[in-house]
């Protein structure tokens, strides 16, 4: 409102005084002439005159390397009458990214116009190693809501999200600044809501209880700054990730009566009068770009550690005796993402009972950067005598500062292993095994319910006779098998025998069937089979051709055989009788008969036993 | 005669077998009732007919357990391994009640061979290993008869190829079996029930001590010599101890 008025204004004096063109004149200016590495300058370069409109864009500067074009910011014109004259501004505004430190000249830029060159003066700056107060990549105000009255406007009052890198690896640290700017004055704020932060480790960086508060003129207005939060955020997988606005709200006194952006106005407020209102700010979203991990030359024991870090490895005894604990302590310092530190790369030797490691962190969250230690304490119990040795500890991570992955190597640790007492003493004294501990706490199993099979008390299978006759049995059973394999292969290869083994029940089949014909009828058949029982039963013995066999041959034979004279006489005296009867014309009582069948029985039973 | 004295035998341990089971029944019974001084009496009444099983020996093992009587616990358990060597719940009591033996008796690391021939030796109990003997045996006598009469050729050549195999085998089953019968009659091992006994370096009660024992330890029995029993344990200690500290599984 007012600057229409004071527009109207111009116009009307400008009729007044001449009209005359202006000469080009080109300016160029910088946000900062000192930045840190990493961080954006802007650089704007403007052409004011009457040619202004008439000129395109110039040839930006050699930068030599030591900024980097990121991108134009865009272009403005504006005119503008001053004094009666007609101004023309036209201005170009060019983003960079400081690349290398040094001092650095800028040099003049120039113009072309009608065959006259216009050239701009150089800008001197200076570049430094990088800042801890991060530049103004992002900035921004949300709209101000007030709760009640309109004094506080949009822009007296918010809240810019400072991030110290934009392009970051993975687990490398970013620091996020939330930086408070009031031209207003605030007595008093709370954060109501914390930034969200998916997809990123936080860990906050103290600041002070009361935050610090600095002057900064910005477009003009004299702003008072102060950071009011402070956090070390650890991207946790690649891509572009999103901090989230934080909320707060802020308490603003302001005044009733006047509407004035006067700059002394917030500064040399009279708390009589004026009065506080509540007033929310939001600070804006800020957008990360995280790059993977290189794959290239990533150590194979690597477990995602980003920073700087230093590694030691040490035992509290090198001389010990068997089943005596020892610590094994490894520590990790130095920047990074101390807390989610992976457990560094130990080799235990199978000897050794080995319990998780404890671990422990000691974290600093001061000037700006999250560092300390972590400590792994890994207690081992020896279990046999002799020399131990525990293979180097290595510890990898990705250094993001020269971009190269780093192995940390631990000298070897020797320990000597002396034989301790037998018996077994397991690390917190109580005197379980491994193996016993997880039976500790259980009750004994239920009894059986049923007896089972009982024996005697003394019973034992290897004098039981059931084992004992197994044993036994089968014995008799090859022996027997022998001997009947035996007998059969003799009678199978020699005739003789088998003649001599059958001639006892050929003369008893005969017998049999002379006793059938025991009946006076049949006298004379009777005699014969009787008679052929018996010389069938010697010749059979004798392995003898039965036909033709002579008594006086038999008598030689039975003499050799040492047959006992009396029986030799008896069957002699027996075949004659027979031979005697079947041709007599006689006839014999049936006892008679019978008397000479008992009798040739009991010579061949005799003779049996005698050949 | 001889008949009806046998037929008197077998009707007496058939009777002896009831009166066990029916007194063991008595002694579950209380022991589900949580009397357990009246189930250790049933037990042990139970066994005075000359009559066991590891069940019996199990569920003294239990009953004197929950007396905290750790010592005869872990003898009866043991007895009742014995008897039955593969048994889960036996071996589980065992640890268990040895978790509340206060000497901690560390086994030497054995070596593979070692290791290989101890598990052969008691992969089955006394009693398999017997059958399987046996049976291979029989088996074996079996093939020769059939070899000295079969004139089938398939049959012949079946056997043939099995008889070595069988032999062999023959010969490793019948050997650890002899090796067991023979740790089964010479190797006697014992548990300790005096609260503590002193292990002495000879056998005389005036002797030095060596190192104390306490209840629950189960020991070897080496050899005895008047009232002491020379022991060793599983790492190779050795002493002397009163025969009353302990008993023999």
């Amino acid at each position: 409102m007012n600057s229409k008025i004071f527009l109207t204004l111009m116009i009307i004096l400008s009729t007044v005084f001449l009209v005359w063109a202006q000469p080009l004149t080109v300016t160029t200016t910088v946000n900062q002439t000192q930045i840190g590495v990493d961080q954006q300058l802007v650089f704007t370069i403007e052409l004011t005159g009457e040619a202004a409109q008439q000129v395109g864009q110039p040839e930006l500067p050699d930068m030599q390397g030591y900024l980097a074009f990121l991108g134009s910011g865009g272009t403005s014109q504006n005119i503008s009458f001053v004094n009666g004259k007609m101004s023309v501004s036209k201005s170009f505004s060019f983003y960079y990214l400081a690349t290398k430190e040094g001092t650095f000249t800028i040099p003049a830029i120039t113009v072309i116009h009608d065959d006259k060159e216009y050239q701009s003066q150089p800008i001197h700056i200076t570049i430094t190693k990088g800042t801890q107060t991060a530049g103004t990549q992002a900035q921004g105000a949300s709209p101000s809501t007030a709760d009640e009255g309109t004094s506080a406007e949009a822009d007296d009052l918010y809240v810019r999200t400072i991030v110290s890198k934009r392009r970051v690896y993975q687990n490398e640290p970013v620091i996020v600044t939330y930086r408070i700017y009031a031209a207003v004055r605030v007595t008093g704020y709370t954060i109501t809501k914390l930034p969200e932060t998916t997809g990123f480790w936080t860990e906050d960086i103290e600041t002070p209880q009361q935050p610090q508060v600095n002057n900064q003129v910005i477009n003009g207005v004299n702003y008072v700054t102060a950071d009011i939060k402070k956090v070390a955020i650890f991207p946790t997988s690649a891509g572009k990730k999103t901090i989230g606005p934080m909320s707060l709200q802020c308490e603003v006194k302001v005044q009733n009566t006047r509407r004035s952006r006067d700059l002394f106005d917030s500064f040399f407020d009279d708390a009589f009068f004026g009065r506080t209102i509540r007033k929310s700010i939001e600070s804006p979203a800020v957008e990360i770009d995280v790059l993977p991990l290189p794959a290239a030359g990533k150590p194979d024991d690597f477990a995602g550690a980003v920073g700087q870090y230093k590694l030691s490895a040490a035992i509290d005894k090198t001389e010990v005796e068997t089943n005596e604990a020892i610590t094994l302590k490894i520590t990790i310092s130095g920047s990074g993402n101390i807390r989610l530190l992976p457990q560094p790369n130990v080799t235990i030797p199978p000897d050794f009972e080995q319990y998780a490691p404890k671990e422990t962190e000691n974290i600093s969250r001061q000037n700006n950067v999250i560092s300390g230690s972590k400590t792994f304490e890994y207690v081992l119990v020896p279990r046999f005598p002799g020399v131990q040795k525990i293979k180097p500890v290595t510890f990898s991570y990705f250094d993001p500062r020269n971009d190269a992955y780093q192995t940390l190597t631990a000298p070897e640790i020797v320990i000597n292993v002396a034989r301790g007492t037998g018996q077994f003493v397991a690390v917190g004294g109580s005197g379980l095994s491994k193996e016993e501990v997880k039976y500790v706490g259980q009750d004994i199993r239920f009894i059986k319910l049923t007896p089972g099979i009982l024996r005697a008390i003394n019973y034992h299978i290897y004098t039981s006779a059931g084992f004992l006759s197994l044993l036994i049995l089968p014995l008799f059973v090859l022996g027997a098998a022998f001997i009947y394999k035996n007998h059969v292969a003799k009678l199978s290869v020699n005739e003789a025998y088998a003649r001599s083994r059958k001639a006892n029940s050929m003369a008893m089949k005969r017998l049999a069937k002379a006793k059938s014909l025991l009946a006076e009828t049949t006298l004379k058949e009777f005699y014969a089979e009787v008679a052929s029982a018996l010389t069938g039963f010697a010749a059979d013995k004798l392995n003898k051709p039965k036909a033709g066999l002579m008594s006086d041959e038999l008598e030689k034979e039975f003499n050799k055989k040492n047959i006992d004279s009396g029986l030799t006489k008896e069957y002699f005296d027996l075949i004659r009788m027979c031979d005697f009867q079947r041709f007599a014309p006689s006839t014999v009582a049936k006892d008679e008969m019978e008397r000479s069948y008992k009798q040739a029985r009991d010579v061949i039973i005799k003779l049996e036993k005698a050949l | 005669m001889r008949r009806m004295t046998l037929l008197v035998m077998i009707a007496v341990s058939a009777c002896m077998a009831d009166q066990t089971s029916y007194i063991f029944q008595q002694g579950v019974d209380a022991y589900q009732q949580h009397d357990f001084e009246a189930a250790v009496n049933h037990f042990e009444a139970a066994l005075q007919y000359g009559q066991a099983s590891a069940a019996v020996y199990y569920n003294l093992g239990n009953a004197y357990y929950k007396l905290d009587q750790i010592g005869k616990a872990i003898l009866n358990y043991e007895r009742a391994k014995r008897l039955q060597p593969r048994d889960d719940d036996i071996d589980f009591n065992i640890k268990i009640a040895q978790l509340r033996v206060v000497d901690k008796i560390p086994s030497p690391e054995a070596d593979f061979f070692f290791k290989f021939w101890h598990g052969m030796k008691y992969l089955l109990d006394l009693g398999e290993f017997a059958m399987l003997t046996i049976g291979l045996y029989i088996l074996l006598i079996a093939f020769i008869v059939v070899m000295l009469f079969a004139k089938n050729r398939v049959v012949l050549r079946l056997i043939r190829i099995a008889r070595l195999p069988i032999f062999l085998l023959l010969l490793v089953v019948g050997f650890i079996f002899v090796v067991r019968v023979h740790e089964d009659i010479n190797k006697k091992h014992g548990v300790i029930l005096a609260e503590k006994v002193s292990v002495l370096s000879s056998p005389s009660a005036d002797s030095t001590e060596m190192f104390a024992l306490h209840e629950g330890v189960k020991i070897q029995i080496i050899a005895q010599s008047g009232d002491f029993f020379r022991i060793r344990l599983t790492d190779g200690k050795d002493g002397w101890i009163p025969l009353a500290a302990l008993e023999i599984i």
